[in-house]
């Protein structure tokens, strides 16, 4: 991949990481800037301290904006916004560009 | 006032033959938008949309292994996706592989199993992941008087009929904070092709009512299981029978 692949594709990651934060805070009620959440906070747990219902919701909205189906299958990828991010582009490739 | 909110609309799952077959007309009737599935038989799905369309009515008919995870995501997803609402889920998708317990094999077992029940909870799940964005909906499993009762050679089919009961309690628990409803239907012997090898008099003289029941007869109790105007109905088993189970 040359120089400026990757910065695009860099750039694509960061659009769609912002768009979840934003996702994540109007879907969930978050009392909170989008921006205060970093890329690499935990989601879970001590993170936002988000439950199960919340995941649903998240799945859901996940679902509705960037058309990627999630089960518990993909707990791993709740880890954080960063890797919520990869999981979506692993199905949704073309979002590197389109969005 | 009418049984749906104009606009409705409707999954059949299992809808080219018996009860799916006769919940499409009745829900068509009722001025509902229907999609409906089948598993093998297109040529009986045709002549389904062909009868209902020869009486002004509209369904639409689709391919589905409800076994199959990818093929049940993304026939849920093609229906989010063209951005209709969906109001109504029925599944009566089923099948019976009869046998005695003591030499049937894991696959037979596993079959009915994977069908009955993994394709319900595939199903219910999708559904409801469409049904929680809009707050409402309502979810119907056709079950069978056999999850409350033995059937002598029918233990794969009892087993995967008394698993819908416990998923509907457990499922009408999680989706009732998004006002979803979901139930079920336990019809006893009814005139369909599962039916259709079993003696017809001793049918009669094991039901109170002195009769099989008619498809048309269960779609009337999915009807209203699945109609807003029974808004306070959840994790209910309607048992349409004609007395059997009381006997």
């Amino acid at each position: 991949m040359d120089y400026e692949k990757a910065r695009e594709a860099a750039a694509g990651r960061l659009r769609i990481c912002r768009q979840l934060r934003r996702m994540i805070v109007d879907r969930l009620d978050l009392p909170i800037d989008a921006d205060w959440i970093s890329n690499d906070q935990p989601i879970f747990g001590r993170g936002l301290e988000l439950d199960s219902v919340d995941t649903l919701e998240l799945i859901l909205g996940i679902e509705s904006e960037f058309d990627v189906s999630l089960t518990e299958d993909d707990r791993e990828a709740f880890g954080s916004v960063g890797r919520l991010a990869e999981r979506i582009l692993d199905d949704r490739p073309g979002l590197l560009t389109i969005l | 006032m009418k049984m749906f909110e104009p606009g409705a609309m409707a999954v059949v799952v299992g809808g080219s033959r018996g009860i799916g077959r006769a919940v499409v007309r009745a829900l068509a009737e009722e001025g509902v938008k229907v999609f409906f599935t089948y598993r093998k038989n297109a040529e009986m799905a045709k002549e389904l949309i062909d009868e209902l369309q020869a009486s002004g009515l509209e369904a639409e008919a689709h391919q589905l292994e409800i076994s199959d995870e990818n093929q049940v995501r993304d026939y849920f997803r093609m229906i989010r996706k063209s951005g209709m609402r969906l109001d109504v889920m029925v599944d009566s998708a089923g099948i019976a592989l009869d046998g005695l317990v003591a030499t049937m094999s894991v696959s037979r077992f596993r079959e009915v199993i994977e069908v009955n029940v993994i394709g319900a909870f595939l199903c219910g799940r999708e559904a409801l992941r469409i049904m929680v964005e809009r707050r409402t909906g309502s979810v119907v499993f056709i079950s069978s008087v056999l999850s409350h009762r033995g059937g002598r050679g029918q233990a794969n089919y009892c087993a995967s009929k008394g698993a819908l009961l416990s998923l509907t309690h457990a499922l009408a628990l999680e989706a009732a904070p998004y006002g979803v409803r979901v139930n079920t239907i336990s019809p006893g012997f009814v005139d369909t092709d599962m039916t259709h090898r079993l003696p017809r008099d001793s049918i009669s003289s094991a039901v109170p009512l002195g009769r099989i029941g008619v498809p048309d007869e269960i779609a009337r109790a999915v009807l209203m299981a699945c109609s807003p105007r029974l808004s306070y109905l959840t994790g209910s088993d309607v048992v349409v029978d004609g007395g059997v189970l009381v006997r």
